[in-house]
Parts: structure tokens; sequence; C-alpha cells
């Protein structure tokens, strides 16, 4: 009898599946129940002070002298990013991104694409051109001194996309013109090394939300651990 | 730079065309697609007569008793859109065409920004926006002729051509034209451009409008002369974009053009099937297969093309495209059922041939709950190849070439990133 029951439940979910798609139905215990509208940055408590992560189909902006982590979360962000199957996107201006970096933070590098444009306009534009395709993904921009050029445009093609786009930048003057566009705005400050036996082990920085359209706000204390030494050799 | 290029009448003309019709006399595309026929294109001579897209046919007769008309056949009409896309595909990967006939069925929409039934073009044109990046001004001079050129050795229509650093002052400029003209707005001077036009050219809706009149504001002039806040503060968000568009400082977004596809699927059939079901059944599986091939590849069709063959060797066909984009393939088989219906079929089938065309890429963002498939890097490299043509060669992956290296600069190596053919 359990078999009958068996054989003809197998029967339906073949014929929900042949009739709507593969992903229409599937059992509980294959279900991840997330935050669609988030995307995760694989931080605990990054993502616990965003109520979840970065917003989809938003821009935003980290804000930190180098060294208080904005790389390292932005790189973690692509990896989870990678592991839910979205496109992953690393727009690198000043030609210093660093691949062992990025593999640490468990990228796949085969799938991540770096785009080195001839100026920043340009890679703004591709950043839209992308969202108007609404591909799932993360973009990252690792900006440098230079005014960050009008995003309004990427901010209507990011509307409804399952796509985000990260800026990470040293200081906020870049973004005078472009603040209005931004959707969460968090800044990243160093606050010390943790040293165990006289050795340092990681870093902390302290995360302090600006602005955030879900409502977050506050500061976290996020501690990042560095590599042991043999692997920066 | 972005261009519009305007072809007035273009389903008569098409029409015309095609029939090898010359005639003067009034003449109008019917639409039965609604439990009351309306006019969906017009010709010069009807617009003359005060006919307007989208009335009555009774209203139609009424003003036009010696009317000519003939019923409007949405799919050879999307197939010239396509058509005219496919052209001006050359010029950039940032293409958007709109009707006055999409205009109509949008104009219920949120989509209907620029749709607003205000917005309905009285000659019933066609209308394509061309982003072409950022080009000098004698580039656009140069971009303005070849672009001409390109389309009048296509088709051969007239058509007129305005170019603007925005989407709003390219279609006014289009629209202030007459065939087979083209004017340029230099970079900067799209609010002088706008400033005399009225409040009425404005895409927003006719509260609005009226809202604008009653505070006197009549020109595009007057609202650019006044600070966004203030009309932002009157109007809420629609203020600012009154303003944006008013100074010719709007940045609406050109689609990016995707090329269509088609499949298609023959099978022989020995003399007409013994019963109905027996040819729906066929019918379906031929559906099904090709909404299966369409949806591999990312698309959903909306134009369906049904040719049968008899036992003389004689050919019928016929084409229905659909109101809007389906991949069920149930659905699809329906449609191409009624198709064949209305086919005049007097003898014994040998070939029954099924196309279906579709051009919207369907992302599947309903049931996210369960896993997604690994589409959307697949999606970023087919993507790559027109990107890497619009913006050079400036995509890579990163590879580890040596691992035992004892630099991490030696370890990895840049390289250019593959992308797929395109589609």
């Amino acid at each position: 009898m359990e078999k009958i029951a068996d054989t003809a439940l197998e029967q339906t979910l073949r014929q929900i599946r042949q009739r709507w798609g593969e992903r229409a139905i599937a059992p509980l215990s294959r279900a991840r129940l997330r935050d669609s509208a988030a995307l995760p940055s694989g931080h605990s408590a990054f993502d616990a002070l965003l109520k979840g992560g970065l917003p989809r189909g938003a821009i935003s902006a980290l804000i930190g002298r180098p060294g208080s982590g904005k790389g390292r979360l932005a790189l973690q962000a692509l990896a989870c990013e990678q592991a839910e199957h979205g496109a992953a996107l690393w727009l690198d201006l000043q030609h210093c991104f660093d691949p062992a970096a990025a593999q640490r933070a468990g990228l796949d590098l085969d799938q991540l694409l770096i785009l080195r444009p001839s100026d920043e306009a340009d890679g703004i534009a591709i950043f839209e051109d992308l969202a108007a395709l609404a591909i799932p993904g993360l973009m990252v921009a690792q900006w440098h001194e230079r005014p960050v050029p009008s995003l309004s445009r990427l901010r209507q093609s990011l509307r409804g996309s399952g796509a985000a786009a990260l800026l990470l930048l040293d200081s906020p003057g870049p973004l005078r013109r472009v603040d209005p566009d931004l959707a969460l705005r968090v800044s990243l400050k160093h606050r010390g090394w943790v040293q165990e036996g006289g050795q340092v082990l990681a870093f902390e920085a302290l995360a302090r939300v600006e602005r955030d359209p879900r409502g977050g706000q506050g500061e976290a204390l996020l501690r990042f651990d560095l590599p042991p030494l043999e692997e920066l050799a | 730079m972005i261009a519009c290029l305007r072809v007035p009448y273009f389903a008569t003309l098409i029409d015309a065309r095609d029939s090898g019709r010359e005639s003067d006399r009034p003449f109008a595309l019917i639409s039965y697609d609604e439990a009351q026929p309306n006019v969906a294109s017009i010709s010069a001579s009807a617009e003359a007569h005060g006919l307007r897209p989208g009335m009555s046919l009774r209203a139609a007769l009424t003003l036009c008793p010696d009317l000519d008309s003939h019923p409007f056949d949405r799919a050879r009409f999307r197939r010239e859109i396509d058509g005219l896309m496919a052209t001006l595909s050359a010029f950039s990967n940032r293409i958007e065409a709109d009707s006055g006939l999409a205009l109509r069925s949008d104009s219920r929409r949120k989509a209907a920004y620029y749709l607003s039934p205000a917005q309905v073009d009285p000659q019933s044109a066609a209308i394509c926006y061309i982003d072409l990046g950022r080009i000098t001004l004698e580039e656009s001079f140069e971009r303005a002729q070849v672009l001409r050129q390109a389309l009048l050795d296509r088709g051969g229509l007239p058509l007129a051509l305005g170019m603007a650093a925005g989407r709003f002052a390219a279609r006014l400029a289009a629209t202030s034209l007459n065939p087979d003209e083209a004017l340029v707005i230099r970079p900067g001077r799209d609010g002088e451009f706008l400033a005399p036009y009225p409040t009425a050219a404005l895409p927003v809706d006719q509260e609005t409008l009226r809202q604008l009149d009653l505070l006197g504001l009549h020109s595009l002039g007057q609202i650019a002369a006044l600070p966004r806040a203030a009309l932002s503060d009157r109007f809420g968000r629609q203020g600012t974009l009154l303003s944006q568009l008013a100074q010719g400082e709007e940045k609406g977004v050109i689609a990016l053009y995707v090329p269509r596809r088609s499949e298609t699927l023959i099978q022989d059939v020995e003399g007409w099937p013994a019963d109905r079901r027996q040819l729906e059944s066929l019918l379906f599986q031929m559906a099904s297969e090709l909404a299966a091939r369409l949806a591999a590849a990312g698309c959903a069709a909306d134009l369906i093309d049904l040719r049968v063959e008899d036992e003389e060797g004689q050919w019928l066909g016929e084409s229905l495209a659909l109101r809007s984009p389906s991949s069920g393939a149930a659905r699809l088989a329906d449609a191409a059922f009624d198709l064949l219906l209305t086919l005049p079929i007097r003898r014994h089938l040998q070939t029954l041939e099924l196309r279906f065309s579709g051009a919207a890429p369907v992302f599947e963002r309903q049931l996210s709950l369960f896993d997604r498939p690994p589409v959307a890097i697949d999606q970023l490299r087919a993507a790559l190849a027109s990107l890497s043509g619009r913006y050079g060669d400036c995509f890579y992956v990163a590879r580890l070439v040596d691992p035992d290296a004892r630099i991490p600069e030696a370890r990895f190596r840049l390289e250019p990133a593959k992308h797929e053919p395109p589609l």
C-alpha cells in the first residue's frame, strides 16, 4: 500500500515538474529558507547588522580606509553569491585585484569576472548593461580617488533585478554627487589587532550603518581572522 | 547620444508596399482583437479626414464614409519591427522600439512611463530609440547620415531622425520633423530645445497636465525655470521627473537589444489525420518540443508561424502574434491549432511546419525558494560577446598557473575571459 502511495506521489511530482519546471516543487529538506531580497556577506555579525545582508536590486557602499576589512567583506559576499549560483564581477579600476585574497575568501576564480575598462565611466556603463540583463549576481567596484560618475541609470537598471552593486571606497569624497543613488551606506573603521601569545591572529573593525532602506542601524564590531603566515608567503 | 527614429504611418506604409496599393484613398488597418473593432493604424490621407489610432471603426466610418480598410496583421507588423531592430543592432546593443500600437496596449500598465494615452502618436508612427554612447557632435552628424542610409537601403520608408542627449528630447526632435529630415541637438542644449514645447508633450497623466495648467505652467521652459525642490514638494517623485524632463536631464535607460530566436519543426503527416484529437495531439507534441527548445535558450515565444503542404505540393500558411510571450506548450499548441483551423485546407495534408519565434528572455524569478540552477554565469558569458563588442576586451578571469610559486604575483595570471558565441 505504501509503495503504491509512493509511486503515485512520484508520478504526481513528475507531472508537476514537467508542467511547471524542475524547481516548482521540492521536499522541504531541500528548501533553503533565506531572505531572497538580501545578499549575505558571509560574515555573521555584519549580516546581522544589515538584517540579512546587502540589498538586492540596489547600490551599496562600504567606506573605510585600507585595512578596514571592506575588501574582505566584498570578497566573502562574492563567494556567497557564487555559492547561490549568482554571477560575480569585480571592477578593477586600479589593476590591483588580488587573486590570492579572492581564493582565500573561497571564490571560484574560474567563475569570477574581472573588469578592467579604459575608464571608470565605461565600468559603470558595463554594470548598467549587466543590470539591465537582470542576471542575478553581485558586482563590486573598488573605487579610487576620482568622483563616482552618475549612478542613476545603474540604480534604475538594478531595480527589480536580482543583482546588486557594491562600491568600495577609502573615503566618502568621491560619492558626493551620487549619494542619493545609494541605498545602503556603511562605514568601516579599523579598531585594533587581536593578539594571542604575541602572535597577531585577527583584526577588528567597527562597522556603522549610515543608511539602510530596510531600517537597519547601529554599529557592530567585526572580527576578521588573518590567514596563517605560510599562506601569505 | 540617443537617436530617435520615427517612421510615420508605418503599418499602413508596409501594407501599401506589400500589396502594391498606390491609391490616395483614406486607408486604415483595423484591429479586431477587442469586442469593438478599432483603428490600429492610419494613412496620411485618413489623418487628414480626422481619423486617429484607437478610435472605433464605427467612429472612423462616420468621419470618413469611403474609408478603405484591411484587418491589422499584428504578426507582420512585429516582423517588420524586428527587421528594423535587427538593422539598427549594427549600430548599438541598446535599442528599444515603441510603436503607436504598443502605446495603447501598454497604457494601463506602470510601464507606461513614456506611453501615456496622451502620447499616442496621431500618425501611428513606429519609433525606435538607439543609444549611440558617448560620441562627439561631428560623429553624431556622421552617424545620422549612416543610420538614415542603412534604413533607406533596407526598406525605403521615409523616416525622421532626432538626436539628443536624452530620450525625451530626441523623441520630440524626431516628432517635430517632416519625413526624410534629421535634427541633431548639441550636447548640453537639450533644455534650450525643449523650452518652447507645451506641457502637453510631457509623458504624464491628464490630471498632472491639468494641475500644471492651473498653476499657469504652459511650457517646458517655465517648468525648467522652477526649482526642482519646489516641483518635488508639489508633485512628489513625479515633480523631480518633470523637472528632469523639462531641463533635458532625463536619464531614461534604453533597454538592451535581445536578438530574436526562432525554432522550426517540420513533420510529415500521412493524409489529413482522421480525427481532430489526433491532429491536436500531433500539434501538441510539436509545440512541446519547440517550446522546450526556446525555453532552453531562455526565450518565450511571441510569434507562431504555421505552414502546411497539401498532397499537390501547395503551401498554405498563417501567422499569429501573441499578445504576451508564452513558454507554455499547451497554450502554444492551442494557438497553433486555432491557426490551423483558419487555413482553407481542401486536400489531404503532406507536411506540417511549425515555427515559434521569441525574443523575450525568460528569467526564472518564481519559486526561488529552491535551488537556483547554475545559469547566471552562463547568461553572463553569453552577454560578454555583445559587451566585448561595445567596450573592448576588458573582461578577464584569474587563473592559477603555478600553485608552487613563492610570490602570489607568479601564482596567478589574468587571462581574457572567453565568451559564448553570440546568439
